[in-house]
């Protein structure tokens, strides 16, 4: 039962090892509180879609199985829009297009098709927090480096000092694609050691 | 085949249905608390540029570059003004407050609203610090950028590598300025 | 940038999809590996987001907002897509199987794919009329189509290199994008 919540977090990273969700992860990984908010938001919703469909799977016949996940999944993100807009409007105004378009984030219908429509609720659940303990992590790797050396700062803090030439590409689009490029060589590095040892 | 067609329409209905009614059960108990929080917000940022804040009429937008305006009155007589106006900057338009005062024909303070400016650099121009030049300078001329440190009373310092955003900023509060002029100031209304 | 011109030309270049906005990213680096595919893959998606985001216009502005829906919008924009993906994929495989035979695979793709999407929120978020809905659509498949071809012919010649082992395939990739987005920014500031 454990292993279904702790597999997400790094055996089966949905960033790092399965490469889904790239989108947002360059997006919103320009600060970490950015990161933090968006991994809050799509643990959210993966947690409720995976426990819906798992609750609803055997009503739902297979041919038409991809329709009824998407619209699970728009109504979920739906209400997590007003939540966010009602009460964390500041985040919702920073993560802008990327909160609807969790919609279409290929690790959310991923988990529904892979996971939740054969297994129980509880264990879908789990599964859901794992998966976005995991995306949250990666999506914090790649903005600590983002926040620190294209700012500065962290958390909106400063924690370097003052005399610190911020590199602003870092915070740019082309230092996500640049981060994110160095912080895969750097997983896929890792894992060809840990191959190597084995 | 008729009857399965119908089984899954039915099937995909119902979860429409419910999903529909749900998201509107959302909407209904979320939407107060949005309309009340995007209401005192705005409210705050008024009082931000307008700190001798009163009554609030809408007049009409002149149009231009400016998109609203709001007469503000103390005791039944206008004592400011606030201009909202959306001047281009480097990235896109940049959305911005301008509160001014009867009072002395001044400006009270900016507020840049929104905008997609480049972070870092003109992104700088959110910051109270650069907006805090705007405030008490006065409106007989129209305000100029300079890259050196502001001498002239009408004169703004640039952020540094960002000239054409503090340019955006500037011509969006001198169109403000200039419907002022025309309009508000001595004694017009 | 009001005017349709500037909205053509950010939507190409300043604001390009992939390079700034950072949408559809899973289908631009999946399939620009070879330039075949990547050629398949753009004509599906323009004509797609065409189509699509004519018809969320006419969803939002005839269905959602007389009757104040505006909230469902998320909702109803990717039934409307999916709904207008299957069709448009029955449609050509009756009508023209030799085009169905060069997009067809990609198109049950496009569902998921969040450029679409994103177009047509972003179409509705920015206040844009009819017209201009179009113009952004045209443009955006345009900076999509320029950037996933130009992509794949870089991938194409880094196949041959020697690098090291950890860099290889989707870290290049990555660090390829980011020099290709650093040329895109060279063009903002453009009016």
């Amino acid at each position: 039962m454990l292993h279904e919540l702790t597999k997400g977090i790094i055996k089966e990273n949905p960033l790092f090892v399965q490469l889904l969700g790239v989108c947002p992860s360059l997006a919103t990984s320009t600060s970490m509180t950015n990161a933090i908010g968006m991994g809050c938001a799509f643990t959210f919703v993966l947690f409720f879609t995976n426990m819906i469909i798992a609750a609803i799977r055997k009503l739902i016949p297979d041919q038409i199985h991809i329709p009824c996940y998407i619209v699970v999944i728009a109504s979920v993100v739906t209400v997590l829009e007003m939540l966010m807009n009602a009460f964390v409007p500041a985040l919702y105004a920073a993560l802008g297009v990327f909160v609807p378009l969790i919609v279409v984030n290929c690790i959310v219908l991923g988990r529904a098709e892979a996971f939740a429509c054969d297994h129980g609720i509880i264990d879908s659940a789990l599964d859901a927090i794992g998966m976005g303990i995991g995306y949250s992590f990666a999506l914090c790797c790649i903005a600590f480096f983002r926040e620190l050396v294209g700012a500065g700062k962290l958390f909106d803090h400063a924690v370097l000092p003052a005399s610190y030439q911020p590199v602003l590409i870092f915070i740019l689009p082309a230092g996500a694609f640049l981060t994110m490029g160095f912080v895969f060589a750097a997983v896929n590095y890792f894992k060809e050691r840990g191959a190597h040892n084995a | 085949m008729s009857n399965l067609f119908v089984k899954y329409t039915g099937i995909l209905a119902v979860i429409c249905g419910v999903s529909v009614g749900l998201v509107a059960a959302a909407n209904e108990g979320t939407k107060d608390t949005i309309a009340k929080k995007h209401e005192a917000d705005t409210r705050a940022a008024y009082k931000v540029v307008l700190p001798e804040l009163g009554d609030l009429k809408k007049l009409p937008a002149p149009g231009g570059l400016i998109t609203d305006v709001q007469q503000s009155s103390k005791n039944g007589k206008p004592n400011g003004y606030i201009y909202t106006v959306t001047p281009s900057g480097y990235g896109g338009k940049v959305t911005l407050m301008v509160g001014i005062s009867k009072d002395g024909d001044k400006i009270t303070g900016i507020k840049v609203m929104n905008h997609s400016e480049t972070p870092g650099l003109g992104a700088k121009s959110t910051e109270p610090a650069w907006q805090a030049q705007f405030k008490g300078k006065p409106l007989k001329d129209a305000l100029v950028v300079t890259k050196q440190e502001a001498g002239k009373p009408n004169e703004i310092k640039a952020i540094t590598a960002a000239t054409i955003t503090s340019r955006a900023v500037v011509t969006g509060v001198n169109a403000a300025r200039e419907d002022y002029m025309k309009n508000h100031a001595n004694g017009k209304d | 940038m009001h005017s349709t011109f500037g909205i053509l030309f950010s939507s190409i270049f300043v604001s390009n999809i992939i390079l700034s906005r950072f949408l559809g990213m899973c289908s631009f680096l999946g399939v620009s590996k070879n330039f075949k595919n990547s050629v398949g893959m753009s004509a599906a998606v323009s004509f797609v987001m065409l189509l699509a985001s004519m018809l969320s216009y006419a969803c939002y502005h005839l269905l959602l907002v007389p009757y104040h829906l505006e909230y469902l919008k998320t909702l109803v924009f990717i039934l409307a897509i999916a709904t207008l993906v299957q069709l448009v994929e029955m449609f050509m495989k009756k009508a023209m199987p030799s085009l169905h035979k060069a997009m067809g695979i990609y198109l049950p793709l496009i569902t998921t794919n969040c450029a679409i999407l994103g177009i047509a929120l972003i179409n509705v978020e920015s206040n844009y009329n009819f017209i201009d809905s179009c113009v952004n659509s045209i443009g955006t498949s345009i900076g999509y189509t320029m950037a996933i071809l130009l992509f794949s012919c870089i991938r194409e010649r880094l196949d041959e290199k020697a690098l090291p082992k950890c860099l290889q395939n989707l870290p290049i990739a990555l660090i390829t994008a980011s020099c290709m987005s650093i040329s895109m920014m060279g063009m903002s500031g453009i009016h």
